[in-house]
C-alpha cells in the first residue's frame, strides 16, 4: 500500500466522524500545514492527517534487506482556537448542539484504531495523544500519533546488462 | 496522471524491484491464536548417537528426532484459560500443524507491568497423537 492510498483511508474513515459533528477531514502536507490549519479561527471539527516521515525496522545490518519499514502518522484533532470563557465546559459538556470535544477526540482516535487494513500488522501501533500547544500559539485541539508496518518492494540483483545474476 | 507503484527501473539497474512484499517471517501472528504471544521458540528435539571405530572416531551417527520443543511466551489474559498440564494442544509451527502435550506452565508478575506466562509444549514421534 502506498502512502497516498493510506493517507486516504483514514481521510474516508474521518470523513464520516467530521461530517457528523459539521467538521471536514484534511490531508496535510507537513507539520507547519498542519498547525497552520489548527489555528484558524472557525469552530468547525477538523481532523488534520500528516505523514511524518517513516524509518527502517531493525538494526542497521539487516534493515535495508529485511525492507520492513514504519510510516509514522501524526493526525490532529480540532476546533479551531477554542478560546471560550470558561475552556472545560466544551470540553466536557454538551454546550448547544456541540458534542463534548474530549468524547469527540476519543471517538476520532478509535475510529483510526480500529482499522486493520493499513498496517501489515494489525493493530496499527498507537502510540498516544498530546494537547496541541506550541509557545504562546493555543489551539482547541489533540494529536494523536501512530505507526503502521509497511514491506518495501523486494530486490533482485541483476547484472548491468540487466540480466539476473 | 499518477505513477505505476512499484516503478520499474530501466535494465542497466543493479537492483530491480520486485513488486511483491517481503517473504521475510515476522512477528507471532497466528502462532496462538487466544494469547498474545510476545515470543516463540520452536526446536527439534533431536538426540545424536555416535558409534566409534577401533581407533574412537565416529563411524555410525544415529540422528533420532525425537520431537519438537515449543514454548510460548504469552501476555496473561483473564479471558483465556491456560492449557491444564497433559492435555493436547495443536499448533500451527515452522515445522507444520502439530498436536502438542502441555508439559509446563509458569506465571510472573511485576508492579505497572502487565503479567506474563510461559508455556511450554512437547511433540513425541512415537506417540500416536502427539506428531504430525
Amino acid at each position: 500500500m502506498n502512502i497516498s492510498t493510506e493517507a486516504l483511508i483514514y481521510k474516508a474513515a474521518l470523513e464520516d466522524w467530521c461530517s457528523t459533528n459539521g467538521g471536514i477531514a484534511i490531508v496535510v502536507s507537513n507539520l507547519r500545514m498542519l498547525w497552520q490549519q489548527a489555528a484558524m479561527e472557525s469552530d468547525r471539527v477538523r481532523a488534520l492527517i500528516c505523514y511524518v516521515g517513516e524509518s527502517a525496522r531493525g538494526p542497521f545490518s539487516r534493515a535495508a534487506a529485511t525492507g520492513r519499514v514504519d510510516r509514522q502518522w501524526q493526525i490532529a484533532f480540532t476546533r479551531g482556537r477554542g478560546l471560550n470563557e470558561d475552556r472545560g465546559t466544551s470540553l466536557t459538556d454538551t454546550v448547544g448542539n456541540a458534542d463534548p470535544f474530549l468524547d469527540l477526540v476519543e471517538n476520532g482516535r478509535d475510529k483510526i484504531r480500529c482499522l486493520f487494513t493499513t498496517s501489515v500488522e494489525a493493530p496499527l501501533d498507537y502510540k498516544g495523544m498530546e494537547p496541541m500547544s506550541m509557545g504562546n500559539l493555543i489551539v482547541d485541539g489533540y494529536t494523536i500519533k501512530f505507526s503502521t508496518a509497511h514491506d518495501l518492494p523486494g530486490l533482485t540483483q541483476t547484472s548491468p546488462t540487466g540480466n539476473p545474476i | 496522471m499518477s505513477s505505476a507503484y512499484p516503478p520499474v527501473p530501466t535494465p542497466s539497474a543493479y537492483y530491480t524491484q520486485v513488486g511483491s512484499p517481503s517473504t521475510i517471517v515476522w512477528g507471532t501472528d497466528g502462532l496462538y491464536s487466544s494469547y498474545i504471544v510476545v515470543s516463540a521458540s520452536e526446536s527439534l528435539r533431536v538426540e545424536e548417537i555416535d558409534i566409534e571405530q577401533g581407533t574412537g572416531f565416529e563411524a555410525v551417527v544415529i540422528l533420532l528426532n525425537k520431537g519438537l520443543d515449543v514454548e510460548f511466551e504469552v501476555i496473561d489474559d483473564s479471558a483465556v484459560t491456560p492449557p491444564t498440564i497433559g492435555s493436547i494442544v495443536t499448533f500451527s509451527t515452522p515445522y507444520g500443524s502439530i498436536p502438542m502435550l502441555a508439559v509446563q506452565g509458569k506465571s510472573n508478575q511485576a508492579r505497572k507491568r502487565e503479567g506474563m506466562k510461559t508455556l511450554s509444549f512437547k511433540s513425541y514421534n512415537a506417540i500416536t497423537g502427539l506428531h504430525a
